[in-house]
């Protein structure tokens, strides 16, 4: 019986992602929660991969980034001969 | 005049284009060739910018169009070969089950709980930058721009299940990335 049921970590991993665009069937569901609920570091995947997309969208607020004074100045002067042209 | 219209831009909206586009393209000179070809863009159409957004909004719409045409060209570098798709998978056994390499540990947090120092978000940018281009791309437009999977594979022309495996894969690399070089160094 669990054989049949049961599918691989990396199966799961893909089940966990369509999930989350609701791109599961109810058998693919069923399996996905039942494999959940047999492979403890499938859990861990799932809690993990949940705080990830949580916090992806916070890298806008933390890039540091900054074009230096030269830098811009170098855009500005390829500005300059682009929009001239 | 498109000088001083030029100067006005770069300094105000500079740094934001730019801040927006390195998280996204990974490549601090692709990220500055994009936003000097988003002013260039503004400016040959200039004509049509009728004020209904703000100028900052404007600019941002073909900043973000200039990235997905990053995206687009870097998928069509890639036709004869389909990365993370038929090349092994370093982070699961043949069999399918985890490899001692890919095997998820207990970060020891809470995971209710965001990481809030510049340091990690460093760590996080890197370990994007390491995706490969087409993984990179998807993961981008999934989680940063919010863009539907159709939208995505209709976008970078790629099929369904490419789809699914690029996005997946882009997932699990990055888990592991950021467990090796933040959560359990």
């Amino acid at each position: 019986m669990s054989k049949m049921l049961n599918i691989s970590c990396k199966k799961a991993a893909e089940y966990m992602c369509k999930k989350e665009e609701g791109s599961l069937t109810f058998w693919q569901k069923f399996r996905l929660s039942y494999h959940l609920l047999v492979c403890g570091v499938c859990r861990i995947f799932q809690q993990q991969d949940q705080w990830l997309r949580k916090n992806i969208s916070k890298v806008d607020d933390h890039c540091v980034g900054c074009l230096s004074e030269s830098e811009k100045q170098a855009i500005l002067e390829t500005l300059n001969n682009k929009a001239s042209s | 005049m498109f000088e001083e219209k030029a100067t006005d831009w770069v300094n105000n909206y500079g740094d934001m284009l730019y801040r927006y586009a390195l998280p996204r393209v990974s490549d601090s000179d692709i990220a500055k060739d994009l936003v000097q070809e988003t002013f260039l863009a503004a400016w040959r159409n200039i004509e049509r910018f009728k004020g209904e957004v703000s100028e900052k909004n404007w600019l941002f719409t073909i900043l973000k169009n200039k990235i997905i045409d990053h995206y687009r060209k870097a998928v069509n570098r890639l036709t004869d070969s389909f990365p993370g798709v038929a090349d092994e998978d370093p982070y699961f056994e043949d069999s399918g089950h985890w490899s001692r390499e890919g095997t998820p540990k207990e970060w020891g947090i809470d995971y209710n709980n965001s990481v809030e120092t510049k340091e990690f978000y460093a760590v996080l940018e890197k370990c994007k930058s390491k995706l490969k281009d087409m993984q990179n791309a998807v993961f981008t437009m999934k989680y940063l721009e919010g863009m539907e999977s159709d939208e995505i594979c209709k976008e970078l022309n790629i099929t369904p299940s490419n789809y699914w495996v690029l996005l997946h894969r882009a997932k699990v690399q990055l888990r592991a990335c950021l467990e090796k070089n933040w959560f359990i160094q």
